[in-house]
């Protein structure tokens, strides 16, 4: 079947591909995917680029019926290749035990590698015997850098009473003057973000969530930070499935908040 | 001869003593950015290996010219880590490990691909490069609206269109684009 690719199905591949769909859209795509090479093609290339230019690497598949992937495996069987690749290899042999010849630094230097994966050691029992997810929370959470606008204010209005309070380590009260804020604020998305944080400090988990969410459906540019602080309650809570759920989501796109830091966390607990 | 083409010619023919001067020269270098990079010195090893692996594979039957070949190199051996790590990732089917020379093999037609898009990419015209760069970053259409500064999204919208249209057009119209497609991703 041909299609001629137009703004709209652009519009639906780009969807498709970051996980955006519901699923009546997604599974209508689908079956519109399975009978449609062109549309095939069109969402092969459009993934391509977003790996180029998000650094991924795209993986092919050990695919039997690739040709040129056959012949490839079969010319570095070959004899001709084996022996290349074994001069190499007898090459790097010889580098590496040239560089390891003792040497009185290096006889001392053992000693401090010794010590060096003892304390590894040390720290991977230590971390495997607390393999729970808050000691990340503990790692990352932080809302005495969340931003603070006392200054930048002339009169006292609701949000700035709550960031007092906060600041007073007073959550009950902060929460009463930030649930005034009302959205049409310029205060609005910061009164979520210290909302949000006051209910974690009083382990109000949903609550504090709630108050994420709410972050993430807003238009500001803040708005990616209601992920990352989502995630410290998922984390706080042990909740690994939800924890990985969004950071999945920060990890879409390179310009979120926290981007390096959920991807190497991503990576710790996947492992 | 220069640097570059004393060292393809050394890997070519198998020559030990000038191999053994490129571990010299450039190992190094590959070992502390794969220590770096949450790797060890035995991968940086097999890196290095399967780098120079991918130089005679790719240069022995026809020669590519190269600028520079520790940068050459030092891309080559980048690009394999980074798959290594992404395999890592994904794999979780431990029976069917796939061996060395399959892994290289795979590496190096994903390496054919990568180059492939990215000199089509690199056709395109400067504003074309640099909205594409942004839209295919993840960057919604109003973001680059405020960045590019465009009257309106539906301006941006299809200007996006019109410049991946070429993107494809490029893409589709060179034959060995009819050899790549049939390459199946995971």
């Amino acid at each position: 079947m041909e299609t001629n690719l137009t703004a709209a199905m652009l519009d639906k591949i780009e969807q498709y591909i970051k996980g955006e769909m519901n699923d009546a859209d997604r599974i209508a795509f689908e079956a519109l995917l399975a009978n449609n090479d062109q549309l095939q093609e069109e969402v092969m290339l459009q993934k391509q680029y977003y790996s180029l230019h998000q650094k991924d690497w795209s993986m092919l598949k050990d695919d039997p019926d690739n040709e040129e992937l056959q012949q490839l495996k079969q010319k570095l069987r070959s004899s001709e290749y084996q022996h290349l690749s074994n001069t190499i290899k007898k090459a790097g042999a010889d580098y590496i035990s040239q560089q390891n010849k003792p040497s009185t630094f290096k006889k001392y230097y053992h000693y401090f590698a010794y010590a060096a994966v003892i304390a590894i050691i040390f720290t991977i029992v230590i971390t495997k015997q607390n393999p729970s997810l808050d000691t990340y929370y503990h790692d990352y959470v932080e809302w005495n850098t969340l931003p603070s606008l006392i200054e930048k204010s002339q009169n006292e209005n609701n949000f700035i009473k709550g960031e007092l309070a906060f600041k007073r380590e007073d959550y009950t009260t902060a929460i009463t003057h930030f649930n005034t804020v009302t959205a049409d604020s310029k205060f609005y998305v910061f009164s979520l973000m210290y909302l949000g944080a006051s209910y974690d400090k009083l382990d109000q988990n949903d609550k504090a969530i709630a108050a994420f969410n709410q972050l993430i459906l807003t238009d500001s540019i803040e708005k990616s930070k209601g992920y990352w602080f989502k995630l410290l309650i998922h984390l706080k809570t042990n909740n690994k499935e939800k924890a990985v759920a969004v950071l999945h989501l920060i990890t879409a796109n390179k310009n979120n908040y926290k981007y390096t830091e959920a991807l190497e966390l991503l990576k710790k607990i996947e492992e | 001869m220069d640097t570059t083409e004393k060292y393809i010619n050394a890997l070519i023919n198998g020559n030990e003593q000038i191999i053994k001067e490129i571990y010299k020269k450039i190992y190094p270098k590959i070992e502390s950015f794969i220590c770096a990079n949450r790797g060890q010195s035995h991968d940086a090893l097999d890196v290095f290996q399967d780098g120079l692996m991918y130089i005679i594979v790719t240069q022995k039957e026809k020669r590519r010219p190269i600028a520079s070949f520790e940068a050459y190199l030092f891309v080559i051996c980048k690009n394999i880590w980074k798959r290594t790590l992404k395999n890592r990732v994904i794999k979780t089917d431990v029976v069917t490990l796939p061996n060395k020379e399959t892994d290289l093999s795979l590496f190096i037609l994903e390496q054919e691909c990568f180059d492939f898009y990215i000199e089509k990419f690199d056709l395109l015209s400067d504003n074309c490069k640099e909205i594409l760069s942004s839209y295919f970053n993840g960057m919604s259409y109003e973001e680059i609206l405020n960045v590019y500064a465009y009257s309106t999204i539906n301006t941006v919208r299809q200007r996006v269109f019109k410049c991946r249209a070429k993107l494809m057009k490029l893409i589709k119209t060179d034959n060995r684009y009819q050899k790549i497609k049939k390459w199946k991703q995971i």
